[in-house]
């Protein structure tokens, strides 16, 4: 498959940039439309994660099925405010992802970087917020071993925030991408693509996570 | 000498046959059945390994206690198991003797990818071989040394060195992490015709990498998912470190049937 000069059609994450708009290295594996993004193999990580966090769910309901009271009274001790304002923030990061990955690839290349910022911001400020809602926490003497409740709450938010903190590098990725991209050279949109859904399962997984300790009764 | 090596390849490195350069060695041995054993190893430790710490043996996957047992629990389980849990270690012991093999084959097959320029990433796995097989093998000694004298050691003792049997077994993960990441990037990395491994089996390192991280925090809490006894610090990670060892043993031992592991793509005058 011939890669004309200009052409935006993805190889995976690796090879080096000079082969860019030349013949592909053998070995290298071609990815066309309708295939998988980024690559295939990080899918196995994808939802290899996710089956942690599915451990991790069915480990809280099962946890919650034994005291329902304490989990529905601790529930409300938490800040939901800051829940609310930071699944907002995921999820417009996750569009200004998408969107940054969609303006380098129709080439609209200006835009690549602002989207990117405006997604790092947004996960910068979800960390921010965390350590509000922790610190608040703590400060009042909360800690994961006080109860069942809040042992679970700290492990599956913390265990989420180690993943936010990983996608937050991942965004610097994807900043220097659009970057890069911006000043016409080439970029692996492969690579994009793997930052992207990495940050898009992240968002996935507060999704889930919030209603769960926040909202439910 | 590239002349020789040549040569030297079509003998060695033919599919199946027995080697003529070698004189003494047995008919129908060739260094590819042997490097075929070496993946093997991967199995034959996880099954080791599995078997010395069942409720038939020494009982710690899964555990018999967690760390609210008193130590007079500790000791009763140790009285009534003293046998059985030396069997453990004994079988573990020599199920870690196959870690290293497994190791050393991975980083052999990939020393490739970085031909014509220093192993970094292969001397990195060696080292990280060293770490794990250390740890692995300190684990079955300590298993060995606890139930040495438990019916006249102290409760309280038994029990702190019972706790630092499970630190352990659950608490070198970064250590691991690092050698698995350093093996993804060796398979990302490699560029040639025929890689040694499938791209995508990089991501399963990086997985593992990632995902077995959870045991990691078991010195922090005695109760709860990520207690030594936890769900978070024994069996997710056992799940996923076994998974990572039998899948990369099926790899090596899918590559080295295809023999291109060592082909003379590899450059002779490669470090050693």
């Amino acid at each position: 498959m011939s890669v004309a000069a200009g052409s935006s059609i993805g190889k995976t994450g690796g090879e080096s940039l000079e082969t860019w708009n030349n013949e592909p290295k053998k070995g290298a594996t071609w990815l066309r439309r309708g295939r998988v993004p980024g690559e295939p193999g990080l899918w196995i990580l994808i939802f290899g994660d996710m089956a942690l966090f599915l451990l991790l769910f069915g480990g809280f309901m099962i946890e919650r099925a034994k005291e329902v009271d304490l989990f529905r009274r601790c529930s409300d001790t938490l800040h939901l405010n800051i829940g609310l304002v930071n699944t907002v923030i995921l999820l417009t990061s996750s569009i200004a992802v998408a969107l940054a990955v969609r303006a380098v690839r129709i080439k609209t290349k200006t835009w690549g970087p602002i989207f990117a910022w405006l997604a790092l911001l947004c996960g910068l400020a979800f960390l921010f917020n965390k350590y509000l809602e922790w610190g608040d926490l703590i400060r009042g003497g909360i800690i994961p071993t006080t109860n069942n409740f809040y042992l679970w709450y700290f492990i599956m938010t913390g265990v989420h925030l180690a993943h936010v903190l990983i996608g937050t590098c991942v965004l610097v990725y994807i900043l220097r991408l659009t970057r890069r991209a911006h000043l016409d050279q080439a970029v692996s949109i492969a690579g994009l693509e793997c930052g992207a859904s990495y940050w898009h399962m992240v968002d996935l997984l507060w999704v889930i996570l919030f209603p769960l300790l926040y909202l439910m009764r | 000498m590239g002349m020789t090596n040549a040569a030297t390849e079509n003998i060695l490195f033919s599919t199946g046959g027995a080697t003529r350069l070698s004189t003494g060695s047995p008919v129908g041995l060739t260094l590819k059945k042997t490097h075929i054993w070496a993946a093997w190893t991967g199995w034959i430790f996880t099954a080791g390994f599995l078997i010395a710490v069942c409720p038939l043996f020494a009982w710690t996957i899964p555990p018999y206690m967690g760390p609210s047992a008193s130590a007079m629990e500790v000791k009763q389980f140790y009285l009534d198991h003293l046998f059985q849990i030396r069997v453990g270690a004994f079988i573990g012991m020599a199920a870690s003797a196959f870690y290293y093999p497994w190791g050393a084959a991975i980083a052999a097959m990939l020393r490739r990818v970085e031909n014509g320029r220093p192993p970094i990433l292969t001397y990195t796995q060696l080292g990280a071989v060293g770490v794990a097989v250390f740890n692995s093998v300190l684990y079955f000694f300590w298993m060995a040394y606890c139930a040495f004298r438990a019916d006249t050691m102290d409760a309280e003792m038994l029990r702190s060195l019972n706790d630092f049997q499970y630190i352990l077994l659950e608490f070198e993960v970064f250590p691991l992490s690092l050698w698995a990441i350093t093996i993804g990037l060796a398979i990302l990395l490699d560029k040639s015709e025929h890689p040694v491994f499938p791209r995508w089996v990089a991501w399963v390192n990086f997985w593992f990498a990632g995902l077995v991280m959870t045991g990691q925090f078991m010195i922090f809490f005695k109760k709860g998912p990520m207690a030594w006894n936890g769900l978070l610090a024994v069996y997710w990670p056992a799940f996923v470190f076994f998974f990572w060892i039998c899948a990369m043993s099926s790899f090596m031992i899918k590559a080295l049937k295809r023999e291109y592991g060592v082909r003379q793509e590899a450059s002779t005058e490669a470090y050693a």
